[in-house]
């Protein structure tokens, strides 16, 4: 049993928006410029790290939108207060997290099942740990994938290689994959797997198809058990 | 059966957006909305009918800047509407709104008894929204001894108050179908209630005081709350600031009211208050015993006899306050619903039994309303040889003094929040010269705010002054050159509540001062060579540190000490360094065993002598350098996971785990050189429950290993506590 961490287990946007509001409004009140042009300069900082480094983890680092982000402005480089910056969004990111709440149950149900528990997901490796240590997920899994660890990420299928290696497991429907968008559901693609879209906090449906949608992980559970019984 | 992938877009939209906790806690949402809005179409509450909306008609037909002198002096009942300018003021956009539904459909007077009803749904509203986000806030206090690293079950909290609050008879029928309007000053009284929780002294008075002139019978509440203020730990700012509001607020609102005198005459003509107060049992004597005040002069005296209490500990005393008031007395159906943020702030930690018995007591309160409101129903429940009526207003009676005797129970027996709260805390920082002792006491002084913190000083327990020909026999690391059992029977005086006099020693001119009046104070942080020396001392404290550093490291900032602050040369400062080598390791270091923490600070990397002394003399800031790092090491049954977790987590400070060593001690290596003040309030948020009732409103948080210190500090001291659980209660007196 696979999943996906961000907008599966916790809801992001929650924990993102806040978070990066604040990070620029600190932005905006050091550099003495006006909340929207910085979310502007952002936008397109963010959008150009990652059209350079395309699909890596490095892709997603806030350290890097918000460095990319003070060059764009003109202010010089200032790693300094990209960094003050990463610790703000992180911080506040971090502290907003809450888990679903049906995860404590689900995952007690797939474990007295004895079926083993991992963990893909596309982003940098500590501050992934550091999200599942939030929210006391730390000793969940039996595997734990990043992208960071990989060439690619899971739309290119290296993630899910290289969880297949971890786990000395061959491909096949018997792997489900739970997760909230189309990369999730790739794991069809590159592992045979059986796939379950989330939909409490994603809207969009992903492609490709899933071949199960629950709306939460209560939802999950009430499809594993009605599968396993 | 299995979802197949072909149906998934017709799946996902019969499942919707909303989780099945999200889509239950939705249904309970609507039914609760949907029962006020049927009771909204198809019950006209006679109340409205007959008082309030002939009074905003008259309003409406005359508009006058004294409404309430205008229809008094149309002869007209006092009766009508004997609220305060903010009552009038806070309903009147949603009247005036159904009073344009009225012209334009033709409704004669239905739309503005809708659009007045539509105030109270938008109240009633916000109240719930109030409630959830208080009540959310509030987790830290009421989470018990379980991990407070887990997020916040802010799902359970929705849950509870649609059942307990959304779903309750008692809103439902004193709002809908009653009538009253006391879910105005309700929610201003919570509102302010929350802004108490969160330190906002100006809003915390302003609502308060608009509460009082929305209905002046909520100035019963003044007093308390005002007691509380006064005596609970939040800090002397928050009382002048929440006095000035209170004050300004009053001055304010009088001057509006006295542009409308008229409002005066009908709140002073509601009888509701006067028949309430006139209520009493009479003795043989012929006199009265008056119930009202009895209960108010309880209520306050309790209060005065449990000081200082926490903020959960104010919610259960005036909830058992209000309920007793409402249970013994005749006050209205309405005044039940004030008890409610009280009692919903404490039930969350209530037991499914007790929670049911409050709902149960709301239930039968309703009951009995209904009864006796409409006479052929009180007939008929009478008309059996069971008085049905008497039964149920016993059992009101009888639940209203149990759930008041429950809620002051478990302020006092149960909260450790009022343990914590009500009893000094002691704590005692012992270590060698230039440890950091008065480092770490200021930053644990620091969260509690000025004036709530005594420092008792080991070096005000020398026994000699400097120039003394003792010192040629003896170190100060001697415990026979200090006055020890002096510095125990201080801290027995300050525990019992008594002030202390005491020398100051003066380390420039090496003589003591006069003596010094010190007061009890909440925290007292005896911080000394010989601190946790003395057994009668170390029972004393609720938490033991002791602090040591990196031997290099602690020479060299001595030598930077002695000599830039303390006017003492080179020479001299390395003579006494050597001088006390063999007292340290006879005298200081064994306390180490004795203490609950132990902080060292030592570099990260092993140096050399030479390299510490350029660290120290070029260093900015030791307390934030990355070459060194905090070592903790803590008694062995504290648990430092949720420390350990916490700290990587939401700081994203590096912390190595080492093995528990033979003595049984855990030991953590800290790297918290970056630590910023707000990422210490998060930890601070994540792994403190009650202890976090014991810091003032606008607590210091440090940087760097400070701040690490302080969250560790009074983590340990929260573990502790609540390890101790055969600790009294508190010293009531």
């Amino acid at each position: 049993m696979v999943f996906d961490l961000d907008n599966t287990l916790y809801a992001y946007e929650p924990c993102h928006r806040p978070a990066l509001t604040r990070a620029l409004a600190s932005a905006a009140e050091y550099f003495s410029i006006p909340m929207t042009e910085i979310r502007t300069l952002h936008d397109r900082a963010r959008a150009d790290v990652k059209a350079r480094l395309g699909e890596r983890a490095s892709a997603h680092s806030r350290i890097l939108y918000f460095l990319t982000m003070i060059e764009m402005s003109g202010r010089g480089t200032h790693p300094q207060v990209a960094l003050e910056l990463e610790q703000l969004y992180w911080a506040e990111y971090l502290a907003r997290m809450e888990l679903d709440p049906g995860v404590p149950a689900l995952f007690n149900a797939i474990k007295a099942h004895r079926i083993p528990l991992a963990l893909v997901t596309d982003l940098t490796t500590a501050i992934q740990y550091r999200k599942l240590t939030a929210l006391s997920l730390h000793e969940a899994f039996d595997a734990i994938v990043t992208s960071e660890e990989c060439a690619g990420e899971k739309r290119s299928g290296t993630s899910y290689a290289r969880l297949l290696e971890k786990m000395d497991i061959a491909p096949g429907p018997g792997i489900w994959m739970v997760g909230d968008s189309g990369s999730d559901m790739h794991a069809r693609t590159h592992m045979d797997a059986t796939t379950v879209f989330v939909s409490h906090y994603e809207q969009t449906t992903p492609d490709p198809a899933p071949d199960h949608v629950v709306s939460d992980m209560a939802g999950l559970e009430a499809l594993l058990k009605r599968i396993l019984t | 059966m299995a979802d197949g992938a072909d149906g998934t877009p017709a799946l996902a939209g019969r499942l919707g957006r909303a989780g099945l906790q999200g889509r239950l806690d939705r249904g309970l949402f609507l039914t609760g909305l949907a029962l006020r809005i049927a009771l909204i179409l198809t019950i006209t509450p006679p109340v409205q009918e007959a008082l309030f909306m002939p009074f905003f008609d008259a309003f409406l037909a005359a508009p006058s800047l004294d409404p309430w002198r205008a229809w008094l002096d149309a002869g007209r009942s006092a009766q009508a509407f004997p609220y305060g300018v903010v009552m009038f003021v806070l309903h009147l956009p949603f009247v005036l709104v159904g009073h344009g539904i009225d012209l334009v459909a033709g409704l004669d007077g239905r739309g503005m008894q809708l659009g007045f009803a539509g105030s109270l749904l938008a109240m009633d509203l916000l109240l719930l929204r109030t409630l959830r986000r208080w009540i959310g806030e509030m987790r830290t206090v009421e989470r018990g001894f379980e991990s407070y690293l887990a997020p916040p079950a802010q799902p359970a909290v929705a849950r509870y108050l649609l059942i307990f609050y959304w779903l309750s008879p008692l809103v439902l029928y004193v709002t809908y179908v009653h009538g009253q309007v006391d879910i105005l000053p309700t929610l201003l009284l919570t509102i302010a209630l929350r802004a108490l929780s969160a330190g906002n002294a100006g809003l915390a008075g302003m609502a308060l005081i608009a509460a009082i002139f929305a209905k002046a019978s909520v100035i019963v509440m003044l007093p308390f709350l005002a007691f509380y203020v006064a005596t609970a730990p939040l800090g002397g700012r928050f009382l002048k600031d929440w006095s000035f509001v209170v004050v300004a607020f009053t001055g304010i609102f009088l001057g509006i009211t006295a542009l409308a005198p008229g409002q005066i005459a009908m709140v002073a003509s509601n009888t509701e208050l006067a028949e309430t107060l006139r209520f009493g049992f009479t003795l043989p004597t012929g006199l009265t015993v008056l119930v009202f005040p009895l209960i108010l002069f309880v209520g306050l005296a309790t209060m005065m006899f449990l000081a200082p209490i926490d903020r959960s500990g104010l919610f259960k005393l005036m909830g058992a306050v209000i309920i007793g008031l409402v249970a013994v007395s005749s006050a209205s159906i309405g005044w039940y619903l004030w008890a409610l943020p009280f009692v919903v702030a404490a039930a969350i930690g209530f037991s499914p039994r007790l929670r049911a018995v409050i709902m149960a007591f709301w239930g039968l309160a309703v009951a009995l309303d209904v009864l006796t409101r409409y006479p052929e129903l009180a007939a008929l429940a009478e008309t059996g040889a069971v008085p049905i009526l008497s039964g149920i207003q016993t059992l009101v009676f009888g639940l209203g003094l149990l759930i008041a005797t429950r809620l002051i129970w478990h302020l006092t027996s149960s909260a450790l929040s009022y343990r914590i709260v009500n009893r000094p805390i002691f704590v005692g920082i012992a270590g060698d010269s230039g440890s950091g002792k008065d480092t770490l006491t200021l930053a644990l002084a620091a969260l509690v705010g000025p004036g709530r913190a005594s420092i008792l000083l080991g070096d005000d327990y020398h026994a000699y002054a400097r120039d003394a020909k003792m010192w040629r026999a003896l170190t100060h690391l001697d415990p026979r050159a200090n006055h020890l059992s002096r510095l125990f029977t201080d801290i027995r005086a300050l525990a019992a509540r008594k002030p202390i006099y005491m020398h100051h020693y003066d380390h420039a001119t090496g003589t003591f001062t006069p003596p010094r009046r010190i007061r009890p104070r909440s925290l007292t942080i005896v911080n000394g060579l010989h601190a946790l020396y003395a057994p009668s001392a170390r029972a004393a404290y609720d938490l033991k540190v002791f602090l040591s550093m990196d031997e290099g490291l602690r020479r060299a900032l001595k030598i930077r000490r002695d000599t830039t602050e303390r006017g003492k040369s080179l020479e001299a400062t390395l003579a006494a360094i050597d001088a006390r080598v063999a007292d340290g390791e006879a005298h200081i270091a064994p306390q180490a065993d004795k203490a609950d923490i132990l902080f060292s600070l030592c570099p990260v990397a092993e140096m050399t002598p030479d390299a510490l002394a350029r660290l120290v003399a070029e260093s900015p800031d030791l307390n934030r350098d990355h070459r060194l790092c905090l070592r903790v090491t803590t008694r062995g049954d504290i648990d430092l996971d949720a420390l350990r977790n916490a700290f990587q987590a939401f700081a994203g400070v590096a912390v190595t785990t080492h093995e528990a060593g033979p003595d049984g001690r855990l030991h953590l290596d800290v790297h918290g050189d970056a630590l910023t003040p707000e990422e210490v309030r998060i930890l601070m948020e994540r792994l403190l429950g009650p202890m976090a009732e014991f810091f003032c409103t606008q607590p210091e948080y440090h940087f760097g290993q400070q701040g690490a210190m302080q969250v560790i500090s009074y983590a340990v001291l929260e573990q502790i506590l609540a390890l101790d659980a055969t600790a009294p209660p508190g010293d009531l007196q």
